[in-house]
């Protein structure tokens, strides 16, 4: 009976053990496991003692209060989201089409650990799955201090403005920052910097200069319109002359993610000053009004345009973005313009596509410069951290130092700094012209929830519903009319439940 | 020995064990019945972000979702693809009853694998290779049905508002007629065959035995896959998640969001864990009443009792 009982109590204490160990964490991969100095893999620059974590505590909150950086503190910087540093991870990753290996983030830790000693970086990259919960479920934690690509998590980020009027030389080697409308910090009426991006993906356009050639049709300059895109993919798109293949005109950008295929609407609708939102203070004292006529021209051009794409961008499957040599499409527009250059210089074939900005406004204040759209990797400060000024440091020190900028260019990506992209164009050429010229010319404050042309965070799934009309629209399954009607309803109802 | 000592012997002698049931009632409790008391606490809250000033709205959150368009058509999605999966336990059952004929042996069991390998492959796996069986154009399924027919066939089964239900129902049914086939013939292969002799020997034809036999003996059977294949098609997501583009859009035009997409979306892409909560509760509601109205129409708990 004793047995018995022994054995069923020690296996109910396996039991639990088992259930607990289950929660702990691997320590694999990334710095996670802050203050696991027995781990196998717990880098040096990391390790966490307990000493450390209560001088942050104090010394911490000498910091938020605005007082000088002290490079004596023992500090820990707690970083945590998604973006390059995830995709990356601390070793590096293997570029599958260029064959090349790219630096892990251990390089950038390297570096701060070399300049700033005393404060110990955390970090822990996330993947894009379920991002925006995972950050929230991280930040309740209480300890983060750097959000990656958090800009848009108005709620849980300091506003920058102030950190930057006081570093006006910081603002000017940047080309741009993350600002947004939210009422979480001003109100809506007010645009505020929530995040500075350490890489940018602006949208170029990729022309394929053998169709063009086969088919006797001259490249446009920088200098185009959507108009003519319009036109020259109706041009291009058939059987080609020379080689006798199906050629298609345009691919329009995002068509495999519904999520993203907003960026032609904006794009667009920039393009012909097709305003949708007036902003008040509040949701509630904002207008927003799709049905009007410049909306549905816009929506009138994504609807033309998708008659000369593949049967494949129309169903939104098996899409590819790589510039190769069965490349079947003329015109192409996407970001990771640096990216796509290695790719076809991988291949031998940049020489065959052109890089263009992407068409230009033709309407409003803008007018004149690319209607381009971008995208970025950025970091921001998390309202509730202890070590707000060193996580500003950091953010500047991810941006502007050249150990920082070189390890962006070494991943493929566009740096944020006019003299990082003086190394792009070193290695991209005259192709490095369309990208230079897009990010020059994009204003400030023009995020994708921040213009009147379009917002994606504060009036409900207008991303979602974006993406529905558009694949219906590219389908030729509903009118522009229609399309804008769908959007606008869209925006009702959700003002409806606020 | 009085009925209080041999109660008290009986509990020492199976206390025991409840150790052993202590961790599955705590994961049960911790995991399942707190996250279930939060939702329903969260339905009536306006939270954008879980710990940044929640603010009680009382049943606001449900009153709008049961106007709202998307929500209402999200809900008649969900209602109708479920309805149209369920054609997965006739399939099953023909499928079972064809391979039961063969008698048993190596072809049955060659039938009865191949029929079951899809529900092995990974589920992710199986969308993506149905992506080019669906496609419009040069898709697999399109092709097959211009060689029967003979003439050109180019549905776009998937992106096309028209046929992106029929599209998913496919798909859904490749994937799950295996495991209805494999209950069926479970259930099938344990009716005594002396039932059949008798029918014979009373001159019944096959078609009568099944009708009149196979069918009413196999009620608990059907029920059973009506219950689970119900609950499965009000929760679907993955596929119809992928098709989407990876969207909770539920494209082509929405007519392929369902609840639980909705719900996804409003939790995860446009966070107001407030409306996805209420969602959340819906659902519950929904395959809730519709498994005891299930079970209560076909008597499966009082055939189990009396069994």
């Amino acid at each position: 009976m004793k047995r018995k009982k022994l054995a069923s109590i020690l296996l109910s204490g396996i039991l639990v053990m088992g259930l607990l160990s289950g929660c702990g964490s691997s320590g694999q991969g990334s710095n996670a496991s802050g203050g696991d100095a027995g781990s196998d893999n717990a880098s040096e620059n990391t390790a966490v003692t307990d000493a450390a974590s209560e001088e942050e505590s104090t010394d911490g909150n000498a910091s938020a209060e605005g007082s000088a950086l002290n490079e004596d503190e023992e500090i820990t910087l707690h970083l945590f989201g998604p973006g390059l540093l995830a995709s990356q991870g601390e070793k590096g990753a293997l570029d599958m089409i260029t064959g090349l290996e790219t630096p892990g983030y251990e390089v950038i830790e390297d570096r701060w650990n070399e300049l700033h000693p005393n404060v110990h970086l955390e970090i822990e990259a996330a993947p894009w799955d379920n991002w925006q919960s995972a950050v929230q479920t991280a930040a309740l934690g209480g300890e983060l201090d750097v959000i990656l690509h958090g800009a848009t998590l108005t709620a849980l980020v300091e506003p920058l403005d102030d950190f930057l009027a006081a570093d006006s030389e910081f603002r000017e080697k940047i080309y741009t920052t993350e600002t947004r409308r939210t009422t979480d910090v001003n109100d809506l009426s007010i645009a505020t910097t929530t995040g500075i991006p350490y890489t940018l993906q602006p949208q170029i356009a990729y022309l394929d200069k053998q169709i063009f050639d086969n088919y006797g049709v001259e490249v446009p300059d920088a200098s185009w319109t959507w108009s003519d895109m319009l036109s020259l993919a109706e041009k291009l798109t058939g059987t080609d002359p020379v080689t006798g293949k199906q050629t298609f005109g345009v691919q329009l950008d995002s068509m495999d993610n519904a999520n993203n295929s907003f960026f032609n609407y904006q794009m667009i609708a920039s393009a012909y000053d097709a305003k949708v939102f007036q902003y008040g203070k509040t949701v509630e004292d904002s207008t927003v009004n799709f049905v009007n006529e410049k909306t549905e021209k816009v929506f009138q051009m994504i609807q033309d345009l998708g008659a000369y794409t593949s049967s494949n961008v129309k169903e939104g499957m098996n899409i590819s973005n790589q510039l190769t040599a069965e490349n079947d499409t003329a015109i192409r527009y996407s970001q990771d313009a640096f990216t796509h250059f290695k790719e076809a210089d991988a291949a031998g074939i940049s020489d065959r596509f052109v890089f263009l900005p992407m068409p230009v406004i033709e309407e409003g204040s803008h007018a004149g410069n690319p209607s381009s759209f971008k995208g970025c990797n950025n970091m921001a400060i998390c309202n509730t951290s202890k070590n707000k000024e060193w996580a500003w440091e950091f953010i500047k020190f991810m941006v502007t130092d050249p150990e920082c900028v070189k390890w962006v260019i070494d991943c493929g990506q566009i740096p944020n700094t006019p003299d990082g992209m003086g190394s792009v164009i070193e290695i991209m050429g005259d192709k490095a012209n369309a990208i230079v010229t897009s990010l020059e010319g994009m204003p400030d404050d023009f995020s994708n929830s921040t213009t009147e042309y379009y917002n994606n965070i504060s009036f409900g799934p207008v991303v979602t519903s974006l993406g529905v009309v558009t694949h219906d629209l590219v389908n030729g399954t509903i009118s522009p009319a229609e399309a804008a009607n769908q959007m606008q309803k869209t925006v009702d109802e959700y003002l409806a439940t606020q | 020995m009085s009925n209080k000592k041999h109660w008290k012997m009986q509990l020492k002698k199976q206390l025991r064990w409840y150790p052993f049931l202590i961790i599955s009632v705590a994961a049960l409790v911790l995991f399942v019945y707190i996250p279930m008391g939060h939702t329903i606490s969260y339905s009536l809250y306006n939270v954008s972000i879980v710990g940044y000033g929640e603010k009680f709205v009382g049943l606001k959150n449900y009153r709008t979702l049961l106007g709202q368009s998307q929500f209402l058509r999200s809900l008649w999605n969900t209602m109708a693809l479920t309805v149209m999966g369920l054609l997965t336990i006739p399939l099953g059952f023909f499928l079972a009853v064809f391979i039961n004929s063969l008698g048993k042996g190596k072809t049955q069991s060659f039938f009865r694998i191949g029929f079951y390998l899809p529900n092995i492959i990974t589920g992710v796996s199986v969308i993506l290779m149905f992506q080019a069986v669906l496609q419009g154009d040069g898709g697999l399924l399109n092709a097959f049905l211009s060689f029967i027919t003979g003439r050109e066939i180019s549905v776009r089964w998937i992106s096309d508002v028209r046929y992106a239900k029929l599209g998913a129902t496919i798909l859904w049914c490749w994937m799950n007629t295996g495991y209805s086939m494999l209950v069926n013939l479970a259930s099938l292969q344990s009716i005594p065959s002396e039932i059949y002799e008798a029918a014979v020997v009373d001159g019944a034809t096959p078609w009568k035995k099944i009708r009149y036999l196979t069918i009413p003996l196999m009620k608990n059977c059907f029920t059973f896959l009506l219950v689970t294949g119900v609950i499965n098609g009000l929760s679907r997501f993955t596929d119809l998640y992928i098709l989407g583009t990876n969207s909770s859009a539920g494209l082509p035009g929405g007519t392929l969001q369902t609840i639980l997409m909705y719900i996804y979306q409003f939790s995860f892409e446009v966070p107001n864990f407030g409306i996805s909560s209420a969602g959340s509760m819906i659902l519950f509601a929904l395959v809730f009443v519709f498994t005891m109205i299930n079970v209560k129409m076909t008597g499966f708990l009082n055939d189990e009792e009396s069994n």
